[in-house]
């Protein structure tokens, strides 16, 4: 899995497995921690991750002080975040996440990101996630159900 | 011989089904039970060695002799609706070495296929035939594995047939199926590579290895019109019941993982993917580990698939 770094954007590309090591990742996490308060990982760009690869994220987050921020997380790492209790224990926030829309007349598949800020923890509802205007103005339907998939929302640390 | 059957809420139907595929194989002695009571009455009377096939439900499990059962058993059918498959809602003080069962009556026609291929084969010898499970208008690949660096180029390729055999589907639904073949593909080729092998077991997994002839292993994929199917093989025949057992029973209380190497992470996330896993085992001699999926519309149907796990043992003769 390749690195590349923007700032305090970590942008992971690639596939997280058993090829990737703690030291690999504490390296590029330090490689940003002097400057910043916040590391960003933005996970939009991998494709799968397996339960090796979520083990070395999960232990490498572990040994970092600064909190890390998930960005634009696809489908996948969502239904993870849901499944894997070590999440919770971490010092992590999830920022952005895709969440998959259909479009109702054109039935066409969308992932549309939806940020996760504080705004939307305190205010927002679940319920305002079923249906939602693209940015072509049409209507897109939820295909998923939203309290199992923004499950994690009330279960991370904050 | 003796096929001894739990049910709960199984529909009458599926009741009658599976006593008449008994029935045509001259299993006479079985019993079909619907109260705990009776379940419990049915454990005092094991044989020490017992064929056969029992279906949990949430009661089932809170026997205390239900462990031993399920040590005794040669062929284990568990079936789980997905939202209470990791839920908390079975106390962590429930001292089980098994996940609940139910809903069995609601599961897809793949589980009741695959049950019944269970049932006869329980009479037999040699693995469950899982290419039996599906449809004669399929399409096979298959793959070996040399060393452990052929597993990604293996998955890559995977991936790719399953968008483009599967291409009247939505290309996110077609890449949603590719995802989700690739990481219950990832994980099963990771226990027959380094879980299985004794050699590997404590192996750092970061780097590459050559595997000895013995060591290879097979992958085939099946494409049919209503599943997917990912087979997964190797010649140790090593899965350990009890190990299985511990990592099942902890995904109900939603445990921690990670010291625990990949193993229980591993079969969460192979369980919370497909729709059915069945894990054939010949003693010493054979795993073939298969996960199969069945094919919808929509991500939001498919979360809601009821789940099913075959364990299926031969020992040693």
């Amino acid at each position: 899995m390749e690195i590349k770094r923007e700032k305090n954007e970590l942008e992971f590309v690639g596939i997280l497995n058993e090829s990737v090591t703690v030291e690999y990742l504490l390296e590029n996490f330090h490689s940003i921690s002097a400057d910043s308060s916040v590391i960003i990982l933005n996970f939009e760009k991998v494709k799968r991750a397996n339960s090796c690869g979520i083990i070395t994220l999960i232990h490498s987050i572990e040994q970092v002080k600064l909190p890390v921020h998930f960005s634009r997380c696809p489908v996948w790492l969502v239904e993870q975040l849901n499944q894997i209790a070590e999440f919770f224990t971490l010092n992590i926030k999830i920022i952005s996440v895709f969440a998959p829309y259909i479009e109702e007349k054109t039935e066409q598949y969308i992932l549309k990101l939806i940020n996760i800020d504080d705004d939307f923890i305190k205010n927002g509802t679940l319920q305002s996630l079923d249906e939602q205007i693209n940015d072509n103005g049409l209507k897109i339907v939820a295909d998923f159900d939203s309290e199992d998939f923004f499950g994690f929302i009330t279960r991370y640390k904050k | 011989m003796k096929a001894i059957l739990f049910f709960s809420d199984l529909h009458q139907d599926w009741k009658n089904s599976v006593s008449e595929t008994l029935t045509e194989q001259n299993v006479t002695d079985f019993k079909s039970v619907s109260e705990l009571s009776d379940f419990r009455n049915l454990l005092k009377l094991l044989p020490s060695t017992w064929d056969g096939i029992v279906i949990f439900d949430d009661l089932a499990i809170q026997s205390a002799s239900a462990q031993d059962f399920l040590m005794k058993a040669k062929y284990i059918a568990i079936s789980q609706s997905p939202q209470t498959f990791v839920s908390e809602t079975i106390p962590k003080s429930v001292q089980i070495n098994i996940i609940a069962a139910h809903e069995l009556s609601h599961s897809n026609q793949m589980g009741h296929k695959l049950f019944e291929l269970a049932l006869k084969n329980s009479l037999g010898t040699g693995l469950i035939k899982v290419e039996d499970l599906y449809t004669t208008d399929k399409k096979e690949i298959a793959f070996s594995l040399t060393n452990t660096k052929d597993k990604d180029i293996i998955l890559e390729a995977i991936e790719t047939e399953i968008q483009n055999h599967y291409s009247d589907l939505s290309p996110s639904m077609a890449n949603f199926y590719a995802g989700r073949v690739g990481l219950v593909g990832d994980e099963l080729i990771l226990n027959s590579i380094f879980n299985a092998n004794p050699r590997l077991a404590a192996a750092d997994r970061s780097c590459v290895y050559e595997l000895k002839k013995n060591e290879h292993v097979d992958v085939n994929l099946v494409l049919d019109k209503k599943y997917i199917g990912i087979s997964v093989r190797d010649n140790f025949g090593s899965v350990d019941r009890a190990n299985l057992f511990k990592h099942l029973s902890k995904l109900n209380v939603n445990e921690q993982m990670v010291d625990r190497k990949s193993g229980g992470m591993g079969l969460r996330l192979t369980l919370d993917s497909g729709t059915q896993l069945i894990i054939n085992v010949q003693q010493n001699i054979v795993t073939e580990m298969t996960a199969i999926f069945q094919l919808l519309p929509s991500m939001k149907e498919y979360k809601k698939q009821i789940k099913t796990l075959l364990w299926a043992f031969q020992p040693i003769s």
